[in-house]
């Protein structure tokens, strides 16, 4: 993390005061690598969604400055429209981002914001159609459909305009397994394309497993940042933050197993790797 | 409800190119206008009823609902000029005036029963496309499309509050329930406000000026989906001319 050139957020002593006078975020300093899957995590009210709102520019820093590739992020209009069509913000909560009357037409509502071109837009549209497999409730209405499908949907919308950095609050919330699987596979195969992608999450096993990278927000205050494997078995750390251990740590610490420091094991099967070698 | 059902859009003619649906609206609207007949305008009524009926499944109880409130003021209206009161009250119809008043009624009946199938076959955005088309001021259509987008929010929001509250012992009295339904509103509308809000800032994040340009799937016209709506109209129009001369 220490190569500058190489970082997409540089974050220098970022505040944030919402407007009734609440420190939702305090000195926050922070560099996120490019291409990374990093996890947000924190409790309630931590200030994980603030930090989101200000990555994406919809909120701007009470102090502090945030840079996005190397430039200090500009409020002014033509900048900020910028950032958004490089960075996609994924709401919790799906109803707030669906306007259109059919899936169709919310997943072109971005792309003809960016485009101004409906043959275009069309036909990006149809890509992601079908890419996401939304081609049997296309025509519906977005408000008709499941939780996990208005989460696609909302994703495919935002990924239409292809994003270099996506960021996601709490998308498994309301989720099934499958479609939190699904989810993640979509967001798996985009990192493989060198997308940034930012999550925030309860789901601690899916951070450990799932990310490079953690940042660990206690009461509007940066408690931890660095590889995940590192932050997640720290018990001490997790601990004094409210959040309970990984279950592949937490397993090794009831059998009393050293976990190698270099390199802990981040998926199941170097959980088995490591019980059998410690048999 | 009817409103659920304009958003849903689901109904059976959902598929079809938008100038074949305008075929079901245009030539039956301009008939209506143009009619002077009773037995005209009545025929309008009962095919259009029948086929909002048909196209969205909507239930016998609902559309009477639909229509009461629109057709409770026109008769009022009609009742009117009918009536004629004399000093010291006395109430009589004057049969010429009656025949106007029933000839307005069932003119704005059938009006009615007309827009209400434009209103359940044509999404918001087309509706909003052929305001452009027509120049009418973007002030105007942004307005429209923003109050239908409030119209929703209101009613989802409305919808789980009021099960929330009943969930929680809410209206199990008459006089909880004047209380229960003032915290209804009073909560309905902030949260309405709030998700608007949000809703603003994720139009924004994908680049939207508060403008709502969405783009539909082309679709083909063929005139064999025509063939319906063109027969219905040719249909209408010997009525007209049979009725009316
Ligand atoms: N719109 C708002 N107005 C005022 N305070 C807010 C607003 N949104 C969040 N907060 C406050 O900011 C703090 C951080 O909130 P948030 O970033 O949403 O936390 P998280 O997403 O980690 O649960 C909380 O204490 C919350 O009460
Ligand atoms: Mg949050």
């Amino acid at each position: 993390m220490a190569d500058r050139a190489n970082n997409i957020f540089e974050l220098r002593e970022v505040s944030y005061c919402y407007p009734n006078d609440e420190w939702a975020l305090k000195n926050i300093n922070i560099s996120i690598t490019r291409g990374a899957k990093v996890a947000l995590l924190g409790e309630n009210g931590a200030g994980k969604s603030t930090l989101m709102l200000l990555l994406n520019g919809i909120l701007k820093p009470t102090n502090g400055s945030i840079q996005f590739e190397n430039e200090l992020i500009c409020h002014r209009r033509k900048a900020l429209r910028k950032l958004h069509q490089k960075v996609g913000f994924l709401f919790p909560n799906s109803d707030d981002q669906l306007i259109a009357p059919t899936v169709y037409e919310e997943i072109s509502f971005g792309l003809m914001n960016l485009y101004k071109d409906e043959n275009l837009t069309r036909k990006k549209t149809e890509e992601i159609i079908s890419h996401f497999d939304l081609k049997q409730i296309q025509h519906k209405s977005p408000h008709q459909l499941s939780s996990g499908q208005k989460k696609m949907v909302c994703l495919a919308a935002i990924l239409a305009m292809e994003p270099e950095v996506i960021i996601c609050d709490e998308p498994a919330s309301h989720l099934d397994y499958k479609s939190e699987q699904l989810l993640f596979v979509h967001l798996d195969r985009l990192n493989k394309m060198g997308k940034t992608i930012i999550i925030s999450t309860h789901n601690i096993d899916q951070a450990y497993e799932w990310t490079d990278e953690t940042i660990l927000l206690h009461q509007s205050q940066l408690k931890a940042h660095g590889k995940t494997t590192e932050v997640l078995s720290n018990s001490k750390l997790l601990k004094e933050v409210n959040i309970p251990s990984p279950t592949i740590i937490s397993l090794l610490n009831e059998l009393n197993i050293d976990i190698p420091t270099n390199n802990p094991p981040k998926t199941k099967k170097d959980l088995a790797q490591l019980i059998y070698l410690n048999r | 409800m009817f409103i659920e059902q304009i958003y849903n859009h689901n109904h059976r003619l959902h598929q079809q190119h938008l100038l074949a649906r305008g075929a079901y609206i245009l030539p039956a609207f301009i008939l209506t206008l143009c009619s002077h007949s009773i037995a005209f305008n009545s025929l309008i009524v009962t095919i259009y009823i029948l086929l909002i009926r048909y196209i969205s499944n909507i239930s016998g109880k609902h559309l009477v609902r639909l229509f009461s409130i629109p057709l409770t003021f026109i008769s009022l209206g009609c009742i009117t000029i009918a009536m004629h009161v004399t000093f010291p009250l006395k109430v009589q119809f004057i049969p010429a005036n009656t025949e106007l008043a029933i000839l307005i009624f069932t003119k704005s009946f059938a009006l009615i029963a007309v827009l209400f199938m434009a209103l359940m076959i044509y999404t918001i955005s087309e509706i909003a496309a052929v305001f452009r088309l027509i120049k009418v001021p973007s002030l105007f259509i942004e307005l429209f499309v923003l109050m239908y987008r409030f119209n929703m929010k209101l009613l989802s929001n409305t919808k789980q509050l009021y099960l929330a509250q009943k969930c929680r012992l809410g209206y199990t009295s008459n006089k909880q329930a004047y209380r229960h339904i003032g915290l209804l509103f009073a909560s309905v509308f902030q949260s309405a406000i709030k998700a608007n809000k949000t809703t603003e800032i994720a139009m924004t994040a994908r680049l939207g000026n508060h403008q709502y340009h969405f783009v539909s799937p082309h679709r083909t016209f063929c005139w064999k989906a025509c063939t319906y709506p063109l027969f219905l109209a040719s249909l209408l129009l010997m009525f007209y001319l049979i009725l009316n001369f």
